[in-house]
């Protein structure tokens, strides 16, 4: 088969799944609009009450916004460096898991910053950041390192997509089903781009290096963002080993997440030929170093503060494992035992439990989150004084819920949409892999001959 | 026969039904606070302009999970002064959202005191529908104390002294006290001696690194707390100390400076010119694929 008539092939097989909107799209699309607006109503009340609305008080001043924030700019770091990685060792499986990446990556770098926004109580003086900004502070490494991530993902995903999108321009012109609104998107976004040798050559180029950037940034970000808690002396936070494990626990709830949206968009669009269980394995060995990793770093974070007996880091840990103690054994032990566990034995290696661990994982690690900030915040190392008793714990509200849900909402509308754009596998990646595939087998075919003829 | 029937048996169930709800609803609303311990708390401070905070607190704490705490909202709170069977109405106020009133009662309120000198001030809850009535009392002195920072040879000493107002108005000494002597911070307070004072008069010699702000305030406190006798009493004085006005040098590039460290600004250019170069190569390479498209 040629590479034309592969192209069409491929493209005839997934543009139906893009242009598709049933009634379970619809509902879905339905449902993610309303919390939205449930969301926008609490983001009405907050404004207008202000932070009273919120749980957040003088003690302890970030609440599960922060956690959010955290928890989708590591998932978008920990997509960007696997993506990253994919791309610059040209992974054969890449094809499968790098358009779900990217996204994931982009979105999550929206959605994230936007919960920080909602911590600070004068939003009227957010423009002082960036007039009046303290270099030295890890608050503006954070916002430098956060932009200038931003718009390297976009460039990155937008260079991934023109391939695709080139194909697109080409059958949607010879498709008079298309709309014409489609025809001009996929004609303008493609660039020209023709699959000529030398475009090809200056793209993989283009590829490389802004891969290469990506998984350098991701590292930088990651450990910005986990510099703005150990640079302080906060019993808990001021750990040497905080940047690396926030870069291992990202990682973890990233290819959790990973491994989650493959199963939703294999289910969802029918790429089971596409997405099969050799990934789902692929990407659970990945979670189990990770877990294990992970379980690793948080033993090194808590054992020793417990072994040097300060006062503070002792009532940090007496809370932990009073207060908070189920929670804090569900983030820390079932969401690194379980998810090890499923991938341990061969039996459970399914794509079923796979995607329960990724699951586990998720929901573990933005609870750690939660028992990062929170409960630190709770422990001061000054008790101010005239401090009323409420303000001493931390309580979400329904207005941070209601705006916390709306962020996946977003989330999952945006991933919808954009799969409704561009198809949820690289199919030029695919042409390219069996290009090279025959090649491989043409030339040995040919040393075969000569040896034979020799 | 049978419709009379129907219609008595239909009437007796839409009591019944409505007797449920309603009964529901009474009950869910009384059982607001039925596993709650209810505390209604009334301490008082004299503050230092002489005024008295008199601070309620009304609140209701979860007899099985200590962490769940309702602040009783709303609540209008009496405060009296009373002795034997007079009354004076110092002022009505009602609870805020975190069922604290913070009631200040001026310096010039002429209270009623018994013969030993106690006031006693009452605050008083009538009661609801939900709520029994709560009372809570305290009783206090009158306590005065005064504060007076001497300088003689680089030595500076801060004199306390404390005194009661009889029925005639005439100053009494306090015998024995314990207080608190120290600085207001930015945030919090800085303790510096805790010692009884004797015969209405104490004299502690400032510690030489305690020094005022920027702008040379120093602001020294006294306080007695919890006494039985005369509860919380809080007293501040301004002082100028020019030390820090005169000593502090200014300093340049340091992490709490205006201007960073240079390499801070040296390590983040390269790291800005490093990425953004090669964006714009990466942008620049997209446009020679676009103009590529178009040959």
């Amino acid at each position: 088969m040629d590479n034309l008539s592969r192209k069409n092939e491929l493209l005839g097989e997934f543009y139906p799944t893009m242009d598709r909107f049933n009634n379970k799209t619809k509902v879905w699309i339905g449902f993610l609009v309303l919390i939205i607006l449930i969301g926008l109503y609490a983001l009405y009340v907050q404004i207008s009450k202000g932070h009273e609305a919120t749980g957040m008080r003088n003690n302890v001043v970030w609440g599960v916004y922060i956690v959010n924030f955290i928890f989708f700019v590591t998932i978008s770091y920990s997509g960007a460096f696997i993506s990253g990685v994919l791309h610059f060792y040209e992974t054969p499986w890449k094809n499968a898991l790098s358009r779900i990446l990217e996204i994931i990556t982009v979105l999550s770098l929206i959605i994230g910053p936007v919960f920080i926004l909602l911590c600070i109580g004068r939003l009227d003086r957010l423009h002082y950041l960036f007039v009046y900004p303290r270099i030295q502070s890890p608050i503006t490494w954070d916002i430098i390192a956060i932009m200038t991530d931003l718009i390297g993902c976009f460039v990155y995903l937008y260079i991934t997509f023109i391939p695709d999108l080139a194909l697109l321009r080409d059958y949607s012109q010879e498709n008079d089903k298309i709309p014409n609104w489609r025809k001009r998107a996929y004609k303008f976004f493609a660039i020209g781009y023709k699959d000529t040798k030398e475009q090809r050559n200056l793209l993989d180029k283009t590829k490389r290096i802004m891969s290469a950037m990506i998984i350098a940034l991701a590292i930088v970000a990651y450990t910005v963002l986990a510099w703005i808690f150990s640079l302080t002396l906060q019993p808990g936070w001021n750990s040497t080993i905080f940047a690396p494990y926030f870069i291992i626990a990202g990682l973890y709830s990233g290819v959790g997440l990973i491994i989650i949206c493959m199963y939703i968009v294999r289910r969802f669009y029918k790429l089971e030929r596409f997405i099969n269980e050799r990934h789902f394995i692929g990407a659970g060995v990945v979670l189990i170093i990770f877990g294990i990793l992970f379980g690793y770093f948080t033993f090194s974070q808590y054992f020793p503060m417990w072994f040097s007996s300060k006062i503070n880091d002792i009532d940090l840990l007496n809370k932990l494992f009073s207060l908070y103690f189920w929670q804090f054994v569900g983030a820390n032990y079932i969401g690194v035992f379980v998810p090890v566990l499923i991938l341990f034995f061969k039996r459970l290696r399914t794509i079923n439990f796979i995607t329960f661990g990724g699951v586990v994982a998720v929901l573990a690690l933005w609870l750690n989150r939660y028992f990062i900030v929170v409960p630190t915040l709770e422990t001061p190392y000054i008790p101010i004084q005239d401090t009323r008793q409420a303000y001493l714990f931390y309580y979400a509200t329904w207005v941070e819920w209601a705006l916390t849900f709306a962020g996946f909402a977003t989330f999952c509308l945006l991933f919808t949409l954009i799969l409704k754009f561009v198809p949820a596998i690289h199919i030029s990646d695919i042409i390219d892999f069996e290009r090279k595939e025959n090649k491989a087998v043409g030339s040995t075919n040919l040393k075969e001959n000569n040896l034979e003829n020799a | 026969m049978l419709k009379m029937k129907k219609k008595i048996v239909f009437r007796f169930n839409l009591i019944l039904l409505l007797s449920l709800v309603v009964s529901f609803i009474s009950r869910t609303s009384a059982q607001g606070f039925e596993d709650y311990n209810i505390s209604f708390d009334l301490t008082s401070l004299k503050q230092e302009d002489n005024s008295r905070l008199l601070k309620l607190e009304f609140s209701g704490t979860n007899t099985n999970d200590k962490k769940d705490v309702i602040a009783v909202v709303d609540a209008e709170v009496s405060f009296y002064n009373i002795l034997e069977d007079q009354e004076i109405l110092l002022g009505k106020s009602k609870t805020n959202k975190e069922g604290i009133i913070s009631f200040i009662v001026p310096k010039s309120q002429k209270y009623l005191k018994d013969s030993d000198g106690y006031i006693t001030v009452v605050a008083r809850f009538e009661g609801n529908k939900v709520l029994d009535p709560q009372e809570s009392e305290l009783m206090f002195k009158d306590l005065f104390l005064e504060i007076v920072l001497n300088s003689e040879d680089s030595i500076r000493t801060v004199k306390v002294n404390a005194y009661t107002l009889n029925n005639d108005g005439a100053k009494e000494d306090v015998e024995s006290l314990d207080i608190v002597i120290g600085v207001k911070g930015m945030l919090s307070k800085l303790v510096l001696d805790e010692n009884t004072l004797e015969g209405g008069t104490y004299e502690y010699e400032l510690p030489e690194d305690i020094h005022g702000n920027s702008m040379g305030d120093l602001t020294l406190f006294v306080k007695v707390d919890e006494h039985a006798d005369y509860g919380n009493v809080i007293s501040t004085t301004l002082v100028k100390d020019t030390y820090a006005i005169n000593k502090i040098k200014p300093e340049k590039n340091k992490l709490w400076t205006d201007a960073a460290p240079i390499w801070m600004y040296v390590v983040l250019t390269i790291l800005l010119v490093g990425v953004w170069s090669n964006y714009l190569y990466s942008i620049f390479n997209l446009i020679k694929i676009s103009k590529l498209g178009k040959s």
